[in-house]
């Protein structure tokens, strides 16, 4: 083999190496990274300083008769999210605050996101969402989003 | 010629050290690089203590081990181990079950044995109290 096949060769598989890396990090993070929006007129240290991005991972799982949605969103209150389903799918907005009690003190590391977010995520099939039911607990919203009467499994016994 | 390709050879394999070691810094030790995430932290310095937020939704108090050594603190454990359950109804999953782990040497000496941690909504609370400042110590000199 020639040098200057050797490389043409290694070229090749660093654009190859590169390219698969890329995929399998995008794949993975694409849709948990979202983008946090700082309150505005902030008094405190870290509403500057704080991460914009954070990663908030879901889960969506289809159950019979139901979808079962997570959502990590640690460190934020119950009332701090404001929930919605519009053409079938579901917005879901928080607001991460900042500890008005933290702010003494010099930060070394800022990795958390404050601020506003929003997520959407694509439901599977129409939901009746008078009947949806929501909980958040250790950090984690979970949503229980019934299907609509027409989009159930319906079981048919032969007789 | 043979420079070129020892050049390319060494970005590839750089590439390579990158990517397989997901969070890229060869200065953390061997449990970071086989844990599956690291969570997103806050270190605060206050005159009194240092403060430490972990990012840790889903993690039952049981389920993470914290501790100080050398003070060198280090945050590990794992989540959700028993729900590998029923793969085929996930339309979406993003979440990351498994281990974890983080290390953090604190530029301060430390009390070990006042250290506190809490957990509120997914989030982990380390406080950590400095320890008495060693008074300097002079040291003279002596003469021939």
């Amino acid at each position: 083999m020639s040098t200057f096949d050797r490389i043409t060769n290694n070229l090749r598989d660093t654009a190859d190496y590169l390219a698969d890396g890329w995929q399998e990090l995008w794949s993975k993070a694409r849709n948990a990274i979202t983008r946090f929006t700082p309150a505005q007129h902030e008094d405190h240290p870290l509403a500057t300083t704080a991460s914009r991005w954070g990663v908030l991972s879901a889960e969506l799982r289809e159950t019979g008769d139901s979808l079962e949605i997570m959502l990590e969103a640690p460190g934020m209150e119950s009332q701090d999210f404001q929930i919605s389903v519009q053409n079938q799918s579901l917005h879901i907005i928080g607001r991460k605050h900042l500890h008005q009690d933290r702010k003494e003190g010099h930060y070394y590391i800022t990795e958390r996101a404050y601020g506003q977010f929003e997520r959407i995520i694509p439901l599977p099939c129409q939901v009746d969402s008078e009947a949806a039911g929501a909980s958040y607990k250790r950090g984690v919203l979970e949503l229980t989003l019934p299907k609509q009467k027409s989009a159930q499994l319906r079981r048919i016994t032969v007789e | 010629m043979n420079q070129t390709y020892n050049a390319l050879t060494e970005l590839h394999r750089e590439l390579g050290r990158v990517f397989d070691n997901r969070y890229g810094s060869a200065r953390e030790p061997a449990a970071y690089e086989t844990s599956n995430w690291a969570p997103q932290v806050d270190i605060t310095e206050t005159p009194e203590n240092f403060r430490v937020l972990v990012d840790l939704p889903g993690v039952k108090p049981g389920e993470v081990e914290v501790t100080l050594h050398n003070d060198v603190l280090t945050i590990k454990g794992a989540r959700d181990h028993e729900k590998e359950v029923e793969q085929e109804n996930y339309k979406r999953r993003e979440r990351i079950r498994g281990s974890f782990f983080r290390q953090f040497s604190l530029p301060e000496s430390t009390d070990s044995d006042a250290i506190k941690a809490k957990t509120t909504n997914g989030v982990l609370e380390i406080t950590i109290p400095k320890s008495a400042k060693p008074v300097p110590l002079t040291i003279t000199v002596a003469g021939e």
